[in-house]
């Protein structure tokens, strides 16, 4: 089965983005697999309203386990089952947490694994200083993409106003990256990522 | 299982805080990059650059032209391993003047460095478009800048080639040449990284055109000077270009073929030095050497691949 990585920055958005992309594809409930180190993987089920208030937050860290879900994705001939792996939030810094720590070596070590990989900025964050804004890590997880091919950078937010000068400037230091623009709030701009994924299997 | 563990080593020290979450992504870039990393997928974008860089080592001659374009290569790799470990990178202009004859390898060399340059990520698309200046010059006040924008538009991602860019400065006070110009030095500014511009034509109309355009010079950072060639390289050239057809020359031919060449010298024709020539030269013998085969019976399998001294014979 194909893996497809939500990776980026914390508090980009990448929780809510799997839940809201699940459904628009179909599901009614979530069923999450937990990935964890030495121990079996755990197996939960949602219903998309619980799905979205118990695994995404507005602040960050909410994800600590790697987890996916499996989606099915309209490609070619027929439609394909796919990995939606969402990975715990990177930071610039060495955090203080060690379970922050762990969380990000998962999300590193998941990256490698995937075969599409979906990386997660926040436009709406570009002029200021939070733990989302873009910076040093996003640029090398682009030219470890752009490398591995399959690679697309997701300007989450488009709702909040600050996001489209922002997007401007994402274009701006990813010349040479695909961007697709969405909300995972609104739910905008799906079906360009189905369309990436579909055509990445 | 070596390599493995390396993977596991970056992963543990970020876990242990040893090391930051930029200095695990580098490292981990760094180990799948190189050559002794594990195979990542070869993707089509580094499948360009060893292609490009294959063709250009094929090509006869061209000794400057190759030894700056790895300057390039070099440079700009360096360039982009100083921005991932987070050190100020130049930006890189590399619009070029391309100097020299016709058939000097300008438009070969141009179509390489777009793939060369999609290979190496600085451009998306890595095609190339060749215009002159009819494609740029329009006929009424506003057109031309219409003209040029929409051959930039066309030349995104790739490379924008203008053969004898000279004659864009050719037409004195009225001519729209001018306009084109200051549209094209206008967009190289607004899109400064998403298109590389290269003027090519004869090495002096070159050179006049740049001193009577002084604001060009400095925005043209790669000057190459292609040299004609010499009649040794041209019959280089001649082998190459008949052995990728599948074709061969016979003794009589080679001798013919250089006495060709060495009258073209000897009469400085503008032709001289010239790969187009001997393209045209090799094209000819080709289509007489079918004429001569083609009401023979019994035809051998070394008749249909010799090309003859009687085949290169010229029309008179």
């Amino acid at each position: 089965m194909k893996k497809c990585i939500i990776i980026g920055k914390a508090n980009t958005g990448k929780s809510l983005f799997m839940i809201n992309f699940a459904e628009y594809l179909g599901l009614t409930t979530i069923t999450l697999n937990i990935l964890r180190k030495k121990e079996p993987t755990l197996r939960k089920t949602y219903t998309i309203k619980d799905a979205r208030q118990y695994l995404s937050h507005h602040a960050p860290f909410k994800t600590l386990n790697i987890q996916y879900v499996t989606v099915e994705i309209p490609a070619v001939k027929r439609s394909k089952t796919i990995q939606l792996i969402d990975s715990g939030g990177l930071t610039e810094e060495i955090h203080e947490q060690y379970s922050i720590r762990k969380s990000m070596a998962d999300t590193l070590f998941h990256l490698k694994r995937a075969n599409i990989i979906l990386h997660f900025v926040d436009p709406s964050s570009v002029f200021k200083r939070d733990i989302s804004t873009p910076g040093q890590i996003d640029f090398n997880i682009a030219s470890y993409g752009s490398n591995r091919g399959n690679y697309a950078i997701i300007a989450n937010k488009m709702d909040l106003p600050e996001s489209q000068a922002g997007l401007k400037e994402i274009k701006r230091l990813f010349p040479n990256n695909l961007i697709i623009p969405v909300s995972a709030l609104k739910k905008t701009g799906f079906e360009e990522v189905k369309a990436f994924v579909s055509n990445a299997i | 299982m070596q390599i493995k563990s390396k993977d596991a080593v970056i992963l543990e020290n970020l876990e242990r805080g040893l090391i930051t979450p930029v200095q695990a992504t580098i490292e981990l870039y760094e180990l799948h990059n190189t050559p002794f990393g594990p195979a990542l997928k070869q993707n089509n974008e580094q499948d360009s650059l060893i292609k490009a860089k294959e063709e250009l080592n094929s090509l006869i001659g061209l000794d400057n032209v190759k030894k700056l374009i790895y300057e390039i290569e070099a440079y700009i790799a360096i360039q982009q391993k100083r921005t991932l470990v987070n050190l100020s990178a130049n930006n890189l202009t590399l619009h070029m003047i391309f100097k020299g004859n016709p058939g000097t390898g300008k438009t070969t060399i141009a179509r390489i460095l777009s793939n060369m340059f999609k290979g190496m990520g600085v451009l998306t698309k890595g095609h190339l478009v060749e215009v002159e200046r009819a494609d740029l010059v329009g006929e009424y006040i506003g057109h031309t800048a219409q003209k040029v924008r929409e051959q930039i538009k066309r030349a995104m991602g790739g490379i924008l080639f203008i053969d004898e860019a000279y004659s864009l400065a050719r037409g004195g006070e009225k001519d729209f040449g001018k306009e084109a110009i200051d549209t094209l030095v206008k967009s190289m500014e607004d899109y400064k990284d998403s298109f590389i511009l290269i003027l090519a034509g004869y090495r002096d109309e070159m050179e006049h055109f740049l001193r009577t355009n002084p604001g060009l010079r400095s925005r043209f950072p790669i000057h190459i000077e292609f040299k004609d060639y010499t009649k040794d390289q041209l019959m280089d050239i001649a082998q190459l270009m008949v052995e990728k057809k599948q074709y061969k020359l016979s003794q009589g031919a080679r001798r013919k073929l250089y006495t060709i060449l060495t009258k073209s010298f000897s009469t400085m024709e503008n032709t001289t030095g010239n790969a187009r020539l001997v393209r045209n030269i090799i094209e000819r013998a080709i289509r007489k050497q079918a004429v001569r085969l083609v009401n023979k019976k019994n035809i051998t399998r070394d008749e249909l691949i010799y090309l003859l001294e009687e085949d290169f014979r010229e029309e008179t």
